[in-house]
């Protein structure tokens, strides 16, 4: 296996004149911007948006609910970038503060969905009497319009960040439950796992061995979708108020603030759904990219 | 010789919408030690069946299985699942006809025959990766070291059926169960995979039961020769015999319709077995191949033809049966 050690690149007779190859690393990553663009600028986005909400209080912001009855509806200035809202709180810190809910959102509901459709989703492929009385729950679930079911739960309880999250999850686990369902029952019938049996494997191994690996690249690819659909339920539950308490600022509710005087201070409306917008798109930029790398007939072959 | 897998009056029936379906009607054989059977038939006369129900390989739910299966005198269709799982890999093993799809397409080759050799013997992960080593070497993989460690796609369809032999014989089976193992790759690999099989077997002693529709596959590699039809046993004999001597009208004309390169177009065409098997469903009174023979008689219709010995060894189940004197 000598051959394999050189670099494959520099098949050229011209053997002095070695182009001074950039370092392995370098190269590796200008491959895979190069394969996978969508995932890079997807990813660079989230990446943005993730370090401002962990570094909101150092970024040049003051308290973001810091009332000023002096300083209200100031246009962007050195002293405010984005401006001052009705309230003279500056808008730019609300906006920082506010990628925290939106990231801590989305994080949290893509994560608890996907371990409950997890769960759900093995549940019903597991037998046929747990199949259609589990599916059939979460296709009622699914008849219900999310938004309707996420505001339902909302004047149920408390309003808080924690039943956010609760309710958003409890509206998407039904659609990564569908997806696991589908991938295990496919799973199921495939002539490897007959072969595992015949080896003399037990369910257990099985499970563990052949089907969660398996399951894991759907996986992936549905919570990119959940945390976008989470960061959209959020910010619309806090536009309308069943959300996010106005006293903790939110994209969704920055802009329900700020509606009232849209027509006249337009950027009270435009900035939180300006991150908003580029965030949503980060996350499913990143999803698309996942989806077709992680599509094993979209695998390179050696 | 002795009996490694005795199988008596095996019964296999499908629960469906259309009410239950005889996919297997009483089929007995035995398999000696150290033997080949070839268990021969077209599609839907129940041969892959019958080897799915040696290792209980079955829906449980939806089908039933009587009779008796024996291996070495214990009985394996009332075994419990503990018992089953220890069998399965471990004394019986079982090469399947997809090659490509029997492999997990997630798990890097190497890692796939350990696990094989780890879920039956006591030894650690680098041990069983030697041994995995070990046996891609003797089924026949250029380059042993650098396939281990790929995934199964990266490898032909011929490998894979190598990495699928090499599995079935991680813990030395008594018995290696191949159900069509040839049927997905193209000819030359074929003959590859059964030289490869006689090798095994005469290295390891270990019986085989091959499963097959293909007759040339038969003469290649088979002691004794078990003939299916429509979920029954038809005729059984060595293989010599049953290709010299067929008794029943079923095994003459699969063997008249093998194609054969010294044939000439004066020879006319090819014969065929007119019509097709009957389904499960649909099988009546008397002999099941009654209506596509062209020996039958009114008793063919009436009752079934029973067993019985044309020669020692040699059993055909016709009420026109034809003994030695055969041209």
């Amino acid at each position: 296996m000598n051959h394999q050690a050189s670099p494959p690149c520099v098949a050229t007779p011209l053997r002095a004149v070695e182009l001074p190859s950039r370092p392995l690393v370098i190269r590796k990553v200008l491959k895979f911007i190069k394969r996978h663009p969508q995932i890079v600028a997807g990813a660079s986005i989230l990446l943005v948006v993730a370090l401002i909400a962990v570094f909101a209080p150092v970024l040049g912001t003051v308290d973001p609910r810091a009332l000023s009855v002096t300083k209200r509806l100031r246009p962007p200035s050195a002293e405010f970038w984005f401006g001052t809202d009705a309230l003279g709180r500056d808008l730019y810190s609300r906006v920082v503060y506010g990628a925290r809910i939106s990231v801590s959102v989305s994080i949290s509901c893509a994560f608890l969905s996907c371990l409950g459709g997890t769960i759900v989703g093995m549940i019903s492929a597991s037998g046929r009497w747990a199949d259609s009385a589990v599916m059939r729950v979460m296709d009622g679930f699914m008849s219900i319009p999310s938004m309707l079911l996420a505001i339902a739960l909302m004047a149920a309880t408390r309003g808080s960040i924690g039943t956010v999250i609760i309710a958003i999850t409890v509206v998407e686990i039904p659609r990564v439950a569908r997806v696991i369902r589908g991938v295990m029952l496919a799973l199921r019938e495939m002539p490897f796992v007959e072969a595992a049996i015949a080896a003399g494997s037990t369910t257990p191994k099985i499970i563990i061995r052949h089907l969660v690996p398996a399951v894991i690249s759907p996986l992936t690819v549905q919570a990119t979708y959940v945390a976008s659909a989470a960061i959209i339920i959020e910010a619309s539950l806090s536009f309308i108020g069943a959300g996010t308490p106005p006293t903790i600022p939110s994209w969704g509710n920055i802009m329900a603030d700020g509606k009232a005087l849209w027509q006249v201070k337009p950027q009270l409306v435009f900035i939180p759904a300006a991150f908003l917008g580029l965030t949503i798109l980060g996350v499913n930029l990143l999803g698309d990219g996942l989806r077709d790398a992680l599509d094993p007939r979209m695998a390179e072959r050696s | 010789m002795t009996a490694v897998l005795e199988v008596q009056n095996l019964e296999v029936s499908f629960a469906s919408a259309a009410g239950s379906i005889r996919a297997v009607r009483g089929v007995s054989f035995v398999v000696e030690h150290a033997e080949t059977l070839a268990i021969v038939g077209e599609s839907g006369s129940g041969k892959s069946v019958t080897a799915l129900s040696l290792m209980r390989l079955h829906n449980a739910e939806r089908t039933t299985v009587s009779g008796s299966i024996k291996f070495k005198g214990t009985e394996l269709l009332d075994a419990p699942e503990t018992q089953m799982r220890s069998v399965r890999g471990n004394a019986i093993g079982m090469i399947f006809q997809e090659p490509m799809s029997s492999l997990n397409p997630l798990m890097k080759v190497g890692d796939q025959i350990a696990e094989a050799i780890l879920l039956h013997q006591d030894m650690s992960g680098s041990e069983a990766r030697r041994r995995a080593l070990k046996l891609l070497i003797q089924v026949g993989i250029a380059d042993a070291e650098r396939r281990m460690r790929e995934y199964p796609h990266q490898l032909s369809g011929g490998m894979r059926q190598r990495v699928m032999i090499a599995m079935a014989m991680a813990c030395d089976p008594e018995i290696l169960i191949a159900d069509e193992p040839t049927t997905a790759l193209d000819v030359t690999v074929q003959a590859q995979i059964l030289d490869l099989m006689r090798e095994l077997k005469t290295r390891t002693g270990s019986s085989i039961v091959i499963i097959t529709h293909d007759l040339g596959v038969v003469s290649e590699l088979a002691d004794r020769v078990v003939i299916m039809y429509a979920g029954t046993k038809v005729e059984e004999g060595l293989t010599e015999e049953i290709f010299s001597h067929p008794a029943h009208p079923y095994t003459l004309g699969l063997l008249t319709a093998i194609p054969s390169l010294d044939r000439s177009r004066h020879d006319g065409p090819l014969t065929e077995i007119p019509g097709h098997v009957p389904s499960p469903s649909q099988i009546r009174a008397g002999c099941s191949f009654a209506a596509r023979c062209n020996r039958s008689s009114s008793i063919c219709f009436e009752s079934e033809p029973k067993l019985e010995a044309v020669a020692p060894g040699h059993l055909a189940a016709c009420h026109h049966k034809r003994g030695k004197p055969f041209p």
